[in-house]
């Protein structure tokens, strides 16, 4: 294990304890990121163990994409709990996207390979959902600093990371189908990763505090 | 191999600037949208004060008429009879007269004192403000009245209750000053929609061409502060006013 990769994990459990060590001040949706940080530490743990006996981590994203799309789902419609329609929508969407990855994982993509076509409806689904939630927080404004809603950061956060990771995942490895270990497409996921936890982090610490 | 670099990190770069201009366009529109919000919020506030001072005025109206004319009268009535008993021998029917009259001022008097008491118009609830209103009217102007509430209104925060009241009182009050009607209806629906409904069988007019007075631009004025609308609908005999916004 890299110093780099541990130091990232260090962080993810870090969010993770503060938010389980808050848990009870959260709202809802905040309650359900902390299971989301869950899942994926969890994600994190099984790949390590895979690797060192079978020499491969696929498998495990092949599991983690569904349950993240459903993390992300059940977030986004208690952030817009008051709004029945919306929150119709948003299932709506997590469905179709959920029966994509699961066609993808049977049949284009088996456990034996990396889902990078789940990876791309995972980011999809999400740049999706922070879209709509962009569109709503206009329609809807309240009087609190845009810098003091826990909803922003989180929001933002999504849009930055899976905006980058759709790129990653669909542009590059369509650009470089033949070739393999580019290492600098590793340096921005780091990067992006570090970026979404540190902004998962300030969404939970304004949580929070109010 | 930086061939093969050049288009990734060209791609990369617009798309980290695309996202950044995102993320900065929609804090700019979000600002203006707050501000937009803030003054909302304030015009909304500003008029809910001014409708509380309105109605503490009607109130303030209401009871100097009630001591003018009823109580007022009352006293005079007693102080006729007290005059009567000096000149006349059989007093006992007097006496009677004036116990009566006596009781029905110290009546009068509580009911005043309630009414100056009242700190919260809307302590037993809107529905109840809105019909004790109507009875007043219909008492004074002798009319009849019929009145349909959905209780649920009850549930609408009460500063917007507090401006349907108003409504409801500045649609009786132009019925009274130019409908000559002999029947009022007042109905609430609070379903999907908020509806208003005050309808008279007086005179009527036809909205297009009547000039519109301080009353009904108040009354258009705070429903759009409920993000509702005013319909003004004439009938063969009288008018429907309609204030309308969504639940």
């Amino acid at each position: 294990m890299s110093p780099r990769y541990a130091f990232f994990l260090a962080f993810v459990l870090f969010v993770f304890i503060y938010g389980l060590f808050y848990f009870s001040r959260f709202s809802s949706p905040y309650r359900w990121l902390i299971g989301l940080l869950g899942a994926t530490l969890a994600t994190e743990a099984a790949t390590r163990i895979l690797f060192e006996q079978t020499g491969t981590t696929f498998p495990v994203y092949h599991f983690f994409i569904p349950v993240a799309l459903l993390f992300n789902a059940f977030i986004y419609a208690e952030i817009w709990a008051g709004r029945k329609s919306l929150k119709w929508l948003i299932y709506s969407i997590t469905v179709c996207f959920l029966i994509g990855t699961l066609v993808n994982s049977f049949t284009l993509q088996t456990l034996s390979t990396f889902p990078s076509n789940g990876i791309l409806l995972h980011c999809l689904q999400t740049i999706l959902l922070s879209l709509i939630t962009y569109s709503f927080m206009l329609r809807f404004p309240i009087s609190t600093p845009l810098r003091l809603q826990p909803v922003f950061w989180f929001n933002t956060g999504n849009f930055f990371f899976y905006g980058i990771n759709f790129f990653l995942f669909g542009f590059f490895n369509f650009y470089y189908k033949s070739e393999s270990g580019i290492d600098w497409t590793y340096e921005i996921n780091w990067y992006s990763n570090m970026i979404l936890y540190l902004l998962y982090f300030r969404t939970l610490y304004l949580e929070q505090k109010s | 191999m930086m061939d093969k670099l050049i288009i990734p990190l060209f791609a990369g770069t617009v798309l980290l600037l695309l996202l950044l201009s995102f993320i900065v366009y929609f804090i700019f529109l979000y600002r203006k949208k707050q501000r937009d919000f803030e003054l909302e919020r304030q015009a909304f506030e500003q008029t809910v004060l001014q409708t509380k001072v309105e109605i503490q005025k009607e109130t303030q109206q209401q009871i100097a008429m009630e001591l003018h004319d009823n109580l007022g009268q009352m006293a005079s009535f007693l102080k006729l009879n007290l005059n009567l008993m000096t000149k006349t021998d059989d007093v006992s029917e007097l006496i009677q007269e004036s116990k009566t009259v006596s009781q029905d001022l110290i009546n009068g008097i509580k009911s005043v004192s309630r009414s100056l008491n009242q700190t919260d118009l809307l302590s037993e609830g809107l529905s109840v403000a809105i019909r004790n209103e109507l009875s007043r009217y219909s008492q004074k102007l002798n009319f009849m009245t019929e009145c349909k509430i959905d209780p649920a209104i009850e549930s609408i925060n009460k500063e917007k209750q507090l401006l349907i009241y108003r409504m409801v009182q500045e649609m009786l009050h132009n019925i009274q000053q130019h409908a000559q009607a002999s029947k009022v209806m007042v109905s609430i629906d609070y379903l999907t929609n908020f509806v208003l409904r005050v309808t008279d069988n007086g005179k009527g007019f036809e909205p297009k061409t009547v000039l519109y007075g301080a009353g009904l631009n108040n009354l258009k004025t705070r429903s759009k502060m409920l993000n509702g609308q005013l319909d003004i609908i004439p009938l063969p005999q009288g008018v429907t006013f309609e204030i309308t916004f969504s639940a």
